[in-house]
Formats: C-alpha cells, structure tokens, sequence
C-alpha cells in the first residue's frame, strides 16, 4: 500500500490507535492504583508486626521470657505472606528468626539482600521508628531496638511480607475495571468513526471524485451547497473549471483567426529558428513551389535562396540577432522548386521564446512589379532616347534649316544691292543703248517685289525656326525650383516692359501676391508673355488696363492676369494655346508662341495655365501652381 | 574698320557663307588677306603646317572665322584642339553660326572663344565681337 493510504483508511486506523493507546493507558492507571492500595496495607501490616516484633525482643531480654518471642515469632509460621521476621544486629548478623535455619547467619544471606543498607540507615536512626521498605512484590518494615544510652539501637527488627498475592488481585480488578471502559468506549469509538465517515471521508471522497472528472477532461461534479470549507472548494473547482474552459476557448478561437490569418495572408510567412524552418503557411509553399510543409520543415532557408541574396539575408539576420533592429525591411530572391526565380520583398523580425530567438519574415512575390518596373525603365530610357532624338533633330534643324535661309536672305539682299545699282545705270544710261522702257519696270517693280517676298518669306520662316527652338529647349533647360518674390518679380517684368507700357499708355496694376516655388526665368517668362498678350491685344477704342491678382488656398496657389482688351471667342478659346496659332495675324507681330510656351512651363511645374474670357470686354488668364514644387523629368 | 597686319581665316563648309562673310567683311571696309577653308580638318592642317595649298607664317598674325557645323571636323571640336595647343591658344577666334543657342553660346565661350556672332553677319554684331576680343577699340 502506497503511503499516505487513502482518507477511509486513515480515519478508521487513527481511531482504532486511539482507542487502543486509550484503553492501554487506563489499564496502566488502574492497576497502579489498585498495587498501590494494596502495598499500602501489607506496609502497614509489616510495620505494625516489626514494631510488635521489637517490642516483645526488648521485653524478652528484660524478663528474659523466650517462650513468649518463640511463641509470638512461631505464628508467623502460619501467616503464608510473611517472608521472615527477624532481628539482625549492628554486624548484620541475624540473632533471632521467624525461621530458626537463618539464627546466627549474616543478613546478607538472607532474601533481603540490601539488608546492610537497611540497617545502615536504621542504625542512624536514634530514636525508635518504622521504616518501610518495598521490593517489587516484597515489602519490608524495620524497626530499631533502641538500648543503649546514647541511643543508637542496638539491633533492629525486620518484617518481609509478599505482596505477589495483592498485586494479582489489583491485576484483576483492573481487568474488571478496563473491561467496563471498553464496553463504553468501543460502541463510541465505532460511532465516531461513522460520523467522522460521513462528514469527512465521503465528503472527501466527493472532492476527489470531482477532481479526477474535471482531469479526465469532463466537468466537475456539484456535490455541495452551503457555506463550509466543503462547499467552498467545490464551488472554487467549478469556477475554475469554468474559467479554464473559457480560457480554452478563447484560446481556440484566438488559434483559429490567427491560423485563418496565417494561412490566407496572400504573403509568405516563415519562422525559422538556427536556419531551420520551423513554420510556413500555404502561400510561402506555394511561393516556393511546395505540395506539403514536410518538404521544407527543417531545413534551411538558404537552401531557397538565390545565391545573390545569401550575403544580405546573411547581414540582415545578423542584424536582428545583434539587436540593432526588432523589424528591417527585407528583399530577396527565391528559386522555386521548378527552378523559377521569384523576387521577394518584405519585413523580417526578431522574438524571442522560451527557446530562445526566432526569426519572422513576412514576404510578398514582387516579380510581377519587379517586372513591371524593368518594362517602365525600358520604357523610360526608350523615352530618353527619343527625347535625345529629337533633341538632335532640333539641333540639326537649328543649323541645318538656317544654314540655306541664310543663303537666301544674304544674296537677295546682294540682289537688291546689284538691282539697286542696276537702276542707277539704266537711268545714267544714254537711251539708244538699252531698251530702258522694257528694263524700266523689270528692274523697278518685277524684281525689288519678287525680293520683297522672297524676304518676307524668309523672315517669317527664321521667326517660326527661332520660335519652334525656343519652344523645343523648354523642355531641356534644366530648372532651378526656389522661393519666388511674386511681387518682385512682377516688378521685373513690368520693367522689362516698360517702352510697350509707356508706348500704349497701358495702366497695369499689380495686388498683393503671394509668393512661390518656382523656376523664376521660367515664370518671368510666364508673366511676360501674359502682360505683353494683355497689351498686344488690347481694345482699339479704350485705354489698357491690366490686373494682377494672386491667391492662396491650402493646396494651389492662384495668379490672374486681367485685361480689358478684345477678348478671345469661346471658340478659340482652347486654340489659343496651340503651337503657332495666332488669332489675328495682321493684326500684331509675334510667332504666336507665348501661351504655348506658358503652357508648357507650368505643366513643368505640375500647374496648368486657364483662360476665361467675354469677346469685346477682357480676358483673364489663369496661372495655377501647387504650393510646393517638385520638377518634373525632362522626357514629358 | 581697320585690322592691319592679320590674316583673316574663314572656315565655313557652305560655300555661299564663305561668299556672304568675305562680302560683309570688305563692306564693313576690311582688305585683309583672307584664307578660306572648307571644314576644320583644313584648318588643322594649316596650322599645323601640312595644308598642300596654303603656308603658314609663323610671324603674321591671324583671326580665324569658325563655323560650327562642318564635315570632318566640326567648329567646337576645332576650337578646343587649337585652344589646347599652348602655340595656339592666343590666336583669337570668333564663332560663326546659324543658331543662338544659349548652350551652344556658352560651351564655346567655355572653350575659349573671343567671340559669337550668328549669321547673316552684320556690321554690328561683327564690330561688337571684334571689340570683344580687342581688336577694335570701342567707338
């Protein structure tokens, strides 16, 4: 049997311990008891026989009456409890005996065999007493023969008396005795071994029978109502019970969505632990081209690494375990198991567990976007190419279109030159020699208005070449984005155009304007252009008067420029920005180019350039701007 | 207009230039001698003494008319080999050209050149050019 035995054996074993160790101890009390009543009364016989005994010896030796002691000592042949009786001297040498086979012997020979220190203390005594001595079943009185005159006694007498008799009678009656306890006790006993059943070892048992349910996994047993220590840890098992299994599901559920999450992450998620994986879910196999976890549990990510990637993966892990991040962002590139190489971009992480550091990545195939953006590249140096292309074309044309325009234009003015002075000979010239009224309107009007036209054809053509490649550099010119003065820079431009200004008598006034990011050639250029539309264009039959006004709102940043010159038809309205449209070419001079040019540079600055505007009354142009700007690339 | 003692050298490929320029030249009242080349490969040859037509004199002194755009080799290529050439670089030289692009402009100026005038020439875009370069004292 184990140790500690079960409650319903211990209970039952304590009580019977108990009762036994209680019945022991009662016997031992009574029969104490009892042996000491007993010796009590032999003692007291003895020294009443010792006395007597003296007293006769004494009177003996007076009277010298021998027949009396032999008599008195003879009866004590018929008392069967009494030892002996005898008188011993100061040598312990027995002078007169019960029984006559110990005369004239030493004490010592006798059954009482600590005579001598009997006798030693009786021979102290000086006056006559008795003294009671008791041996286990034997119990002795001495009394001292006092005789001489210093008192010391001369002999003493001593008186043995068995006691065994008395002492088996104590014996029995305590046996009497212990039998009535136990008529009482063992009834009580059992009885509170049944109520110590009931109210402990059953409740106990409950208890224990409720707890070995609630290990098995099942719920525990309600056994108790009340308030007691019983009830208490009963109702504390159930809460616990309760609370564990709530706990549990929590648990569960939490398993449950983080699994779902886990698993349905369009990301690959892989924990690995000393280079070994230790997790991965359904994308990262499918990344890696695996039909089951099995395939990669345990072994090293490196063995899906490409080999370009092992040294930053390498110096990223290194990282993480050294502490100097809890989360970097990773790329890296994968060979599948089919031999696809796949790129992958994402966060890798550090925690620790119980068994110490793990890492977390966190990783999504980027070979579509990876893809998508060497297209994009491609696309954007194709673009560069061709922005060189043209930018050679334009390079070309400058020189190469100018080149013969400058033949045409240096010679017909050598023409008009030679003409000129073909003119003064004709009319130097004496009449008879050269047919001067055929010549006369050849060299005077046919051939100047042929050069005329061939001239102004030339210029124009020059203009609309200078014009185009004033246009076509914009986009090349590189840009240098600063905080602009608006209002200084409007002052500027006004300067600049002061002779227009002063020549039309033109009003232009300028407001409040806030300032910019800008390219500030760029945007003079802009306001430049707008101011000298605003004057080109102004009404024939009332003063110019321009406005500039400018805004700020949270995100744009807005600047007008008013007229109240001819203003634009709705149906020109969107041509006016178109490369060389000119509304009314005899009217003014110009390429037709300045709004174009407008256009361009504020798309440069990602803002847009709008025009509103009522036929015969004004217009208004309007320059939009981001607050803060950010050039865009050259190849538009 | 006066350049006593120098030799003008005009490198132009366009043999119409090449007529307008020298025509310009005498009517802004210049009689200098003049060279005329047909690229700057003919240029570097005269310098460097190997032209099959025409010598170079070591102690005359000359202005060379460059164009940019040439066969062979171009105007700019030839402005920064004679810049780059220690027994050449203080010959002036002004740049003749069909365009006024502020790139073009500035990398010649860059290279050394004492000047830049766009073609037509004209009296005073050549007068301020000269002036430029030293060659005429401002009026």
């Amino acid at each position: 049997m184990k140790f500690p035995p079960p409650i319903r054996f211990i209970v039952p074993a304590i009580l019977i311990v108990f009762a036994t160790v209680f019945l022991g101890l009662r016997y031992q009390l009574l029969q104490e008891g009892e042996a000491e009543i007993a010796r009590k009364e032999v003692t007291d016989l003895a020294a009443h026989q010792a006395a007597r005994l003296a007293g006769l010896i004494k009177a003996s030796k007076k009277d010298a009456e021998m027949e009396h002691l032999s008599r008195e000592l003879s009866f004590h042949d018929e008392d069967p409890e009494l030892k002996y009786a005898v008188e011993v001297d100061a040598n312990t040498q027995i002078v007169t005996a019960s029984h006559r086979i110990w005369e004239g012997r030493s004490l010592n020979s006798t059954p009482a065999k600590d005579a001598q220190s009997i006798l030693d203390q009786v021979l102290k005594l000086r006056t006559p007493q008795t003294l009671i001595l008791s041996d286990r079943d034997v119990v002795m009185a001495a009394y001292p023969i006092s005789e001489e005159e210093n008192g010391h006694p001369h002999s003493i007498t001593i008186v043995a008396r068995d006691l065994s008799n008395h002492l088996g009678e104590a014996r029995n009656s305590a046996y009497q005795h212990l039998a009535s306890t136990a008529l009482v006790l063992v009834p009580s006993t059992c009885l509170l071994g049944l109520v110590l059943q009931s109210l402990l070892t059953n409740r106990i048992q409950r208890l224990a029978q409720s707890a070995a349910s609630v290990l098995e996994g099942n719920k525990p047993i309600k056994s108790f109502s009340g308030n007691d220590e019983f009830a208490k840890i009963d109702a504390a098992l159930i809460e616990a019970d309760s609370r564990a299994r709530s706990q549990k599901r929590s648990y569960e559920e939490l398993l449950l969505r983080y699994n779902h999450m886990v698993e349905t992450l369009p990301a690959m998620v892989m924990v690995s632990r000393n280079q070994r994986i230790e997790f991965i879910n359904q994308r990262g196999l499918e990344i890696i081209g695996a039909t089951s976890a099995s395939q990669l549990l345990n072994r090293s990510p490196y063995d899906f690494l490409h080999q370009d990637s092992h040294a930053k993966t390498r110096e990223t892990a290194e990282s993480l375990r050294n502490g100097m991040a809890t989360d970097v962002p990773a790329e890296c590139r994968v060979v599948r198991m089919d031999g696809v190489i796949v790129d992958l971009e994402g966060v890798s992480s550090l925690y620790q567990d119980e068994r110490g550091p793990v890492i977390q990545s966190v990783l999504t195939d980027v070979s579509e976007r990876k893809a998508s953006e060497a297209k994009r590249e491609a696309l954007s140096r194709d673009l560069q190419d061709k922005n060189k292309e043209l930018e050679a074309i334009v390079y070309v044309a400058s020189h190469d279109l100018r080149s013969p325009l400058v033949n045409v234009m240096g010679f017909s003015r050598q023409l008009a030159g030679a003409c000129h002075q073909l003119e003064g000979l004709i009319k130097d010239a004496p009449e008879a020699s050269v047919k001067s009224t055929e010549l006369e309107p050849i060299v005077h009007t046919t051939i100047p208005r042929a050069l005329r036209f061939i001239e102004q054809g030339v210029i124009k053509m020059d203009a609309l070449l200078a014009g185009f490649l004033r246009f076509s550099r914009i986009g090349g010119a590189a840009m240098e984005i600063q905080r602009i003065d608006m209002n200084t820079l409007l002052k500027s431009v006004v300067g600049s155009l002061t002779y227009q200004i002063q020549q039309t008598q033109t009003d232009v006034r300028i407001g409040a304007l806030p300032g910019c990011e800008a390219d500030p050639i760029q945007m003079n250029q802009v306001f430049t252009n707008l101011i000298d539309n605003a004057i080109k264009y102004r009404h024939p039959d009332r003063h110019c008067v321009i406005s500039v006004q400018g805004h700020a709102d949270e995100s744009h940043l807005t600047y007008t420029v008013t007229d109240n010159g001819i203003g634009i038809a709705n149906a020109h309205a969107d041509k006016i920005f178109e490369i060389f449209h000119r509304l009314d070419p005899s009217a003014s001079t110009g390429e037709g180019l300045g709004l174009t040019i407008a256009q361009r540079i504020l798309k440069r600055h990602n803002g847009f350039i709008s025009v509103e505007s009522q036929p015969g009354e004004g217009s208004s142009f309007t320059v939009t701007l981001p607050l803060t700007t950010t050039p865009t690339r050259n190849a538009e | 207009m006066t350049l006593p003692h120098i030799t003008i050298l005009i490198a132009d490929d366009d043999e119409g230039h090449v007529i307008l320029v020298q025509d310009s030249l005498r009517s802004f009242g210049l009689d200098n001698p003049i060279i005329c080349f047909g690229d700057g490969q003919e240029v570097l040859d005269f310098i460097h003494g190997v032209h099959p037509k025409h010598r170079l004199d070591v102690n005359a002194s000359y202005l060379l008319l460059l164009d940019i755009r040439m066969p062979k080799v171009d105007g700019v290529e030839t402005l920064r080999r004679i810049k780059s050439d220690p027994r050449f670089r203080k010959m002036p030289i002004i740049m003749l050209s069909t365009t006024d692009d502020p790139m073009e402009v500035t990398r010649c100026l860059e290279l050394g050149c004492g000047g830049y005038v766009t073609k037509p020439v004209d009296y005073p875009k050549f007068a301020a050019a000269m002036q430029d370069i030293g060659l005429l004292k401002p009026e």
